[in-house]
Parts: C-alpha cells; sequence; structure tokens
C-alpha cells in the first residue's frame, strides 16, 4: 500500500469513527428519542459551528491554540498508523508499532494541556493542569498493559501481535489488561466518567473559551483518538481482522465499533471522578493491578 | 442545516425561574449551554434586578455570535435590550428561542451587536508583547492585572496564586452567586462571597408571608418532592449522567402521589452510577461549629431528627416520622432528599384535605422558614467562606450545589432579618 493509501485509509477510519461516536454519544446521553434525529445531529452541530465566526479572548497564546486541535488530531491519526486493517501485511506496521502508539497517546498530555493554556482563561487553564495531573497517574499502567500484549507475541509489532491471536485473542489470556486499558483509555480520551478537564464543574473546561471552527475541530479529533484507542484495543485484546465468514477489514471495524460504543455508553452513565480519588486511583488501584498483569502474562509466556 | 439543528442556550436565570428552566431542559430542539461562547442565544429567565445589568452585558459580548437575547417571564422590561419576549409557558418558550435561533443563523433578522466596547478592561502599562518589564521577580503588575504572585503555602506546596471572580452567572454555582477566588492550581486558597442581590423576589417576606392560613399538605409535599427532584437533575448533570439528569427532571416536571416507585427508581440509577464513590461520598462535611437547627436536609443529612412537621397534628395523622441519614456529606444530602422525595409523594397520597402550618412558619424544602428568622438559605451563604476555603474547585462545586442554595431566598432571608 503506498503513503497515500495509508492515509486515506486512516483518515477514512478516524473520521467514519467519530461520527459513530458522536451519535451513539447523542444516544447514550438520552438526547434524541429516535435514531434519526441523533444521526442528523452531529451534522446539524458541526455546520452552526462552522458558521460561527473565529473568537478570541483577551491576549491568547494564538498559535498554540490554532494548532493544539491539530495536534490531537495528528496523534490520534499516528497511533493508528501501525494498526492493521483488513489483513497481515499493513503498509504503516513497523516493527515497533506499539511503542509508536505509546507514545503519541502520552503526548496527548501536552495537545490537551496547551490548549488549556493557550486561551488566557482560567477554567480552561484549571482543566488543563488536572489533565496533567490525570496522565501522570494513568500513564504508567495505560502503558504497561499495552505492552505486555507484547509478550506472547514477543514482537512490538502490532501486526505480529494481531498474527499470533489467530488461535486465542489475549483478552482471554489477559483479562485484567483489557480492564484497565478501557479504563485507561478513556482517561487519556478525556471521556467520562474521566472528562475532568471538561467537566460541568468547570463550565466546559479547556474547550470553554473555544467556539466555532475551532471548537469544531476539537471534538473531531478528540473524537477520532477514541476512534484509535479503540482500534488499537480491537487490535491486541480482540484479535483485530481474526473472525470466520466477515473480510478482515469487516472485523476490525466491527470489533473497533464494538469497544467504542462500550466507551460510550460508560461515559454517560457512570459519575464523573473527582480528581483526588482518580489521582488515587491510578496509583493505588491500576499500577498494582496493571503490575500483576505484566507478571501473570510473563509466567503464562514462560 | 444549521438553522435546523438545536439552539444553543446560555441561560441567565432570576428569581422564580427554577422549575421553568427545569422544564425548558426537557424541550426539544433546544440545548443548555455551559459557557456563553458555545450559545448563539441568550435566555433572561425570571426576575433579575438592576445591579445585574452590567454583568449580563458581559455574559453576551461572550456569545461567539450569531447573537440573540430572548427573555423570559419578566413581570417588567428588563434593563437589558431583549430580542423578544414572552409570559408564556415552556412550549411558548421554546417555539420562541427556536425561531430566533433559526432566523439569527439564516441572516432572516440581523445578529446583535456587542454591547461593550470591545477595549481592554485595564490600560495598558507593561513593556513588550506579553506586558513584561514592571519591578520584581514576576514583572510586578504588568497589564494593570495582578500577575501570578507566591501566596503562603496552605498545604506545603507553594504554588502561584490567581485572583478571579467566579460568577453570578457561572452554571455550576447557583444563579447570582459570585464568588471571588484566590487559586492555586485549582484549589480555592481563599473565598469570598461577593455580596450583590442580582436575583429579583417576588414578595418581601418570601413564602412565610405568603401562608395566612394553613395550607394544604398535597400541594405541600408535592412541592417538595418536585423541589427534592429538580435538585437531583442538577446534581446528576453536575457528575455528568445527562439520563438520570433527563429522567429526573421529567419526573419533576409531572409529579403525582403515585411516582413514589419511580423516585426509588431513580434513586437506585444513582447508586448504580457510583455517584457516591465517584463524586459525592467525602465531599462537603460542614465544619462543627455550625448551627444545623433548622437547615432542613441538610441537618438530617447529618442525624439530626429536625423538622418542623413533627410538631403538626395534622401530619401526625397521616404518620409522619422525619427520615435521617448519617455521614452529613454530600452523598448522605443526596440520599436524604431521595428518601424526602419519596416520604413526601406518599404523604401527598395520604393527606386527603388536612391542612397544617399557618402560624408563620413553615418546614420548606430547604429547611425552616419563619417569619423575621433569616431563611436557610441566607444562613448558608454566610457560612460559605468559611466551608469553602482550601477545596478543589471541583469539590468547592460539588459542596455549593449540595446546599441547595437559591440566591433568591437569600436576598429574602437578608431583608426579613
Amino acid at each position: 500500500m503506498t503513503v497515500l493509501g495509508v492515509v486515506v485509509q486512516v483518515a477514512a477510519v478516524l473520521i467514519g469513527g467519530a461520527y459513530l461516536l458522536a451519535v451513539a454519544d447523542r444516544l447514550a446521553g438520552g438526547g434524541s428519542a429516535n435514531v434519526l434525529a441523533a444521526l442528523a445531529h452531529p451534522i446539524e452541530r458541526a455546520s452552526f459551528l462552522l458558521l460561527q465566526p473565529v473568537t478570541t479572548t483577551e491576549r491568547p497564546d494564538l498559535p498554540a491554540w490554532i494548532l493544539a486541535p491539530s495536534l490531537l488530531a495528528g496523534l490520534a491519526a499516528v497511533g493508528a498508523v501501525p494498526v492493521p486493517i483488513g489483513g497481515p501485511s499493513a503498509a504503516g506496521d513497523i516493527s515497533a508499532g506499539l511503542v509508536l502508539f505509546g507514545a503519541a497517546m502520552l503526548i496527548v498530555l501536552v495537545a490537551v494541556f496547551i490548549f488549556g493554556w493557550a486561551p488566557n482563561s482560567a477554567m480552561p487553564m484549571i482543566g488543563g493542569y488536572r489533565f496533567a495531573a490525570m496522565v501522570l497517574s494513568i500513564g504508567i499502567p495505560f502503558s504497561l498493559v499495552v505492552l505486555t500484549t507484547a509478550i506472547p507475541a514477543e514482537s512490538l509489532s502490532v501486526g505480529v501481535i494481531v498474527e499470533s491471536q489467530s488461535n486465542l485473542w489475549y483478552i482471554v489470556v489477559q483479562p485484567l489488561g483489557f480492564v484497565i486499558y478501557l479504563v485507561t483509555a478513556a482517561a487519556i480520551a478525556f471521556w467520562g466518567p474521566f472528562d475532568l478537564p471538561e467537566g460541568a464543574d468547570l463550565a466546559g473546561g479547556i474547550a470553554a473559551e473555544a467556539a466555532g471552527p475551532r471548537l469544531a475541530m476539537w471534538r473531531l479529533a478528540q473524537a477520532a483518538l477514541m476512534v484509535t484507542l479503540s482500534l488499537m484495543g480491537a487490535a491486541v485484546f480482540l484479535g483485530g481482522y481474526h473472525g470466520p465468514v466477515l473480510p478482515g477489514w469487516g472485523w476490525t471495524l466491527l470489533k473497533t465499533a464494538l469497544v467504542l460504543l462500550v466507551l460510550a455508553s460508560t461515559g454517560r452513565t457512570i459519575a464523573r471522578m473527582r480528581v483526588q480519588r482518580l489521582v488515587w486511583f491510578g496509583w493505588v488501584v491500576l499500577l498494582p493491578l496493571a503490575l500483576v498483569d505484566v507478571f501473570v502474562s510473563g509466567w503464562i509466556a514462560l | 442545516m444549521a438553522g435546523a439543528g438545536e439552539a444553543p442556550v446560555f441561560v441567565v436565570a432570576g428569581g422564580g425561574a427554577r422549575s421553568a428552566l427545569h422544564q425548558l431542559r426537557l424541550a426539544e430542539g433546544i440545548r443548555i449551554v455551559a459557557t456563553p461562547r458555545h450559545a448563539a442565544v441568550l435566555l433572561i429567565v425570571g426576575r433579575v434586578t438592576e445591579a445585574a445589568t452590567e454583568s449580563i452585558r458581559h455574559v453576551h459580548d461572550q456569545m461567539a455570535g450569531p447573537r440573540v437575547t430572548v427573555a423570559w417571564g419578566h413581570p417588567e422590561p428588563t434593563a437589558v435590550p431583549v430580542r423578544a419576549a414572552t409570559d408564556g409557558g415552556v412550549a411558548e418558550a421554546t417555539e420562541l428561542i427556536r425561531r430566533q435561533f433559526h432566523n439569527v443563523v439564516n441572516g432572516v433578522i440581523a445578529p446583535e451587536p456587542v454591547w461593550l466596547p470591545d477595549i481592554d478592561p485595564v490600560e495598558w502599562r507593561g513593556v513588550g508583547p506579553y506586558g513584561h518589564g514592571g519591578a520584581g521577580m514576576t514583572g510586578g503588575t504588568p497589564y494593570g492585572r495582578p500577575l501570578a504572585l507566591r501566596a503562603p503555602a496552605r498545604d506545603g506546596l507553594e504554588l502561584d496564586v490567581l485572583p478571579l471572580t467566579v460568577g453570578p452567572w457561572f452554571p455550576a454555582l447557583p444563579a447570582g452567586l459570585a464568588l471571588r477566588v484566590s487559586f492555586q492550581g485549582d484549589i480555592a486558597q481563599v473565598v469570598e462571597v461577593v455580596s450583590a442581590d442580582l436575583v429579583g423576589f417576588e414578595s418581601p417576606g418570601g413564602v412565610v408571608a405568603r401562608t395566612g392560613e394553613p395550607l394544604l399538605i398535597r400541594d405541600l409535599e408535592l412541592a417538595r418532592a418536585r423541589h427534592h427532584l429538580e435538585w437531583m437533575a442538577d446534581t446528576f448533570r453536575l457528575a455528568g449522567i445527562d439520563r438520570l439528569a433527563l429522567a429526573a427532571g421529567r419526573l419533576a416536571a409531572s409529579i403525582d402521589p403515585g411516582d413514589s416507585a419511580l423516585v426509588d427508581r431513580l434513586a437506585t440509577g444513582a447508586r448504580r452510577s457510583l455517584l457516591g464513590p465517584m463524586s459525592l461520598r467525602g465531599v462537603g462535611v460542614l465544619p462543627s461549629d455550625i448551627d444545623l437547627s433548622g437547615l432542613g436536609p441538610i441537618a438530617r443529612a447529618a442525624g439530626r431528627d429536625d423538622d418542623l412537621r413533627a410538631t403538626e397534628p395534622a401530619y401526625r395523622e397521616i404518620g409522619f416520622e422525619p427520615v435521617t441519614h448519617h455521614g452529613g456529606d454530600a452523598w448522605a444530602r443526596f440520599e436524604q432528599r431521595a428518601a424526602e422525595a419519596v416520604q413526601a409523594i406518599e404523604l401527598a397520597g395520604r393527606a386527603g384535605d388536612r391542612r397544617a402550618f399557618g402560624a408563620g412558619e413553615i418546614e420548606g424544602p430547604d429547611g425552616r422558614h419563619r417569619v423575621g428568622e433569616p431563611t436557610p438559605a441566607t444562613r448558608l451563604v454566610t457560612h460559605l467562606e468559611q466551608m469553602l476555603t482550601g477545596l478543589e474547585w471541583g469539590d468547592l462545586v460539588t459542596t455549593v450545589q449540595s446546599l441547595d442554595i437559591d440566591m433568591e431566598s437569600v436576598t429574602v432571608g437578608r431583608a426579613a432579618a
């Protein structure tokens, strides 16, 4: 596959997934009673935002503010590149794909923080601070459970990890890892119940000052990030393209959509976690559990 | 396409607007947003005073545009130039907001210009593009603003401090309440209540002055249940559980003496959503030196058997016993109000045409109201600074929400005392 092919493929998956997420989120929140209204909702909202003028605040850090949504979207795309969609030969499948993904997901912290910092306004800035505290607490368990999937496959290449699941999906041998992955993935995408940087108590938080095209871009980037995290979850825990009857890409997309829908529905049904509790939860609960996952998986692999 | 979608509305809620606003949240085609930046329609609902004019103008100009202002339920014209107004019910208000939104987005009517001049609030006094060049390590007060300066370390961590006023129309705080906060990170190191009566009231004596003769217990208890359900809806919304917030709002809008099982189910849903362990438990415990008597559900959530209804013969006839909870935190208050809503609906079902109260006192949903005595909300506001100092911002908001402070009642109570 050419470079252009990879770009088109990643863009199509991320944008399609983002639309699905917006519809699912709408239905999960109870905002629309019928599916047709929910299907139209993201398009109506986006068309209103794109019609709005670009606003500014008093003395913003304008370059950073303009750059942050693109950075977030770019990180989501980079994270999605190493995942094979249709079959064993993915053009973007580099030998250390898992490391590339992990690095991109942790740099999300930078994109979110500068988006909060740039408008020179208090509530967005507090949202940025909060996200820093969150990612410091859950970043290590996140990286650990992602890297643990490399142990049975004996490779950091996502393609090899998916290929080695032809008989047994890793969710069976690493169920704990999958649960920790879902929890920490929701936190990295600042999605409910971990949407602290955008909580109601901050009146929109990091996005409180953003309007119009900038807000639309930010929402799209966040949704793309959710899709990337679901795509990787489906690849390394749910066997990616493996499955009967359907073509490989069909299975990949189906499993990704499933993870995405699980995240979308829990986002609206579990109460938002306090930041102090989340920091405690990351260090005292998730980190030891992630280490257990590493040791147990290592022991099984031996 | 853009005008066909939901109208994003930012609400300035004055006195007497509580139930109307909760009903508006249920309306199709309207989305109430958390910040004026995300809104196209500014809705001023209920009574606001002249003193609120300036703050409303500020809110208006923060809307990104195209913008339009609508007033709903004003006894007299407000001090700001609104584009359209209605005194009708929720359906008319919804229709008016949607039409104005549609018209302004599609260019049928001209969008409103900003109301305040777009100039720097303080004259430029610094040097260079970022206002550096003042005296001292951080450059003094360039740009006329207090820059981040070291504050005394309250918790051993030395951070810059940021002074800021939050409110009076901050959506996560009671409408009309403004707090002057010194932030260190997201910790409120110093909290001061800005005293300004921005929310208008209906009658000077408040709820007690209108109770010349005994009230129907049925009406009183259904109003109590509605009040608690609306409070629960706000609590759910603040915690990001929108589906439960809608369910609570729907129940409040159509309250009926047969509904107690539905309220019970709502409380079960709240427990399943982990509302307690995730966000409320351990937050908002009152300092021990606060006199709890007369604070209604807040006192009862701390284990105090304090309820005027227990002294009324009519209530004893229908088997009233005060409910209490233990813990005195925001979660205990949630469970207390949920239990009281269930109890109120059951009492309303049993009350027949019995009447109670009327001798200048009443046990309202928020506690004891008595002629010549400050209202519970007035008393709570005087304790806010003490309670909120040193809290993380999210906990601060949760605490204020758990106290159920109505600024209209605060104004009334100040006048009474």
